[in-house]
């Protein structure tokens, strides 16, 4: 992702959604990251576009958080796991 | 050091894993009880892991299994510089990938048709405007949570697969290249794309925010 903008020029809407990542990630220069927010000043629609792409990434983050709520592992295989686990010697032995 | 969003959920949740290095010590020594209660601690964990990658629960399962046979082949070389639940975390992830390039393609939309479009001066051809407030609130819905899970399966897989890596498991770029053998920068350009397409495709909903 290019941070090689013409920092000193104002944005167009194409180059500050191509720097959103970075802003999120806090990755920009300070000219960059000055730059992404003037154009933000005077442009609603960037500022509606970017709105959403970080609620789009909230909202997929929560999408998939009950995953970690209810665990329960299937019976079944947990135990075919439990038979590939690695044997001691003596075992193996035991049940050759 | 590998971070992950997801493992810390494991670990706010349920019950405390087990004490890694007194249950590495005596994994290592071959204990029946102590490989009992390393697959009965993360099975269920790991298995969220491999369905939200996988889509297909035979695979998922399958994944599963093969981590841990995998875990049980490298524990003697596991040096403990991380936490057991982060490495067995990207265990499943490497395994789930693995299936995950042996299942048959599916048909897949065009990401360009899901970006955005300019002017030829490099303005927005659409207007946007700010998704309403009820937007994050509508996700306390279940069928929100269905439909923005819907539109993530939308994406192409080599997109949603980086998605569900940085956003969902909360890996960082430098793991995620690591991982699918390509650059950090081609990451960040497929994370950038996913997520402007799932943008797209949450847009009609959210406008209205789900009512």
């Amino acid at each position: 992702m290019t941070d090689s903008l013409q920092t000193a020029a104002a944005l167009s809407c194409r180059e500050l959604v191509g720097l959103i990542l970075a802003y999120l990630d806090l990755e920009l220069s300070a000219d960059a990251r000055a730059a992404f927010e003037r154009h933000l000043e005077r442009c609603a629609s960037c500022g509606g576009y970017l709105q959403q792409y970080r609620l789009a990434v909230a909202l997929s983050r929560r999408a998939f958080d009950e995953d970690n709520l209810s665990l329960p592992a299937p019976g079944e295989l947990e135990r075919a796991i439990l038979g590939r686990r690695p044997r001691r010697s003596a075992e193996r032995a035991k049940t050759l | 050091m590998i971070h992950s969003r997801a493992v810390h959920a494991w670990t706010d949740r349920g019950s405390p894993p087990p004490d890694d290095a007194g249950l590495l010590e005596r994994l290592r020594a071959g204990d029946e009880h102590a490989f009992e209660l390393l697959v009965r601690t993360y099975t269920g964990r790991l298995l969220a892991v491999t369905r939200r990658l996988l889509r297909n629960e035979e695979d998922a399962r399958d994944a599963v299994q093969e981590a841990f046979v995998s875990a049980f082949r490298s524990l003697a070389g596991f040096q403990g510089s991380s936490q057991l639940s982060t490495w067995l975390h990207r265990i499943a992830l490497n395994a789930a990938l693995m299936k995950l390039r042996t299942q048959r393609r599916r048909p897949e939309e065009s990401i360009d048709d899901l970006l955005p479009r300019y002017q030829d001066d490099g303005h927005h051809v659409e207007r946007f405007v700010s998704w309403t407030d009820r937007a994050d609130r509508a996700l306390e819905r279940r069928e929100t949570c269905a439909y923005v899970r819907q539109c993530i399966d939308r994406l192409p897989d080599a997109h949603r697969t980086v998605l569900m890596l940085r956003d969902i498991e909360g890996m960082e770029t430098p793991d995620i290249a690591e991982m699918l053998g390509i650059s950090p920068n081609a990451v960040k350009i497929r994370v950038h794309r996913a997520r402007q397409a799932l943008r797209t495709l949450l847009d009609p909903y959210f406008r209205g925010a789900g009512s």
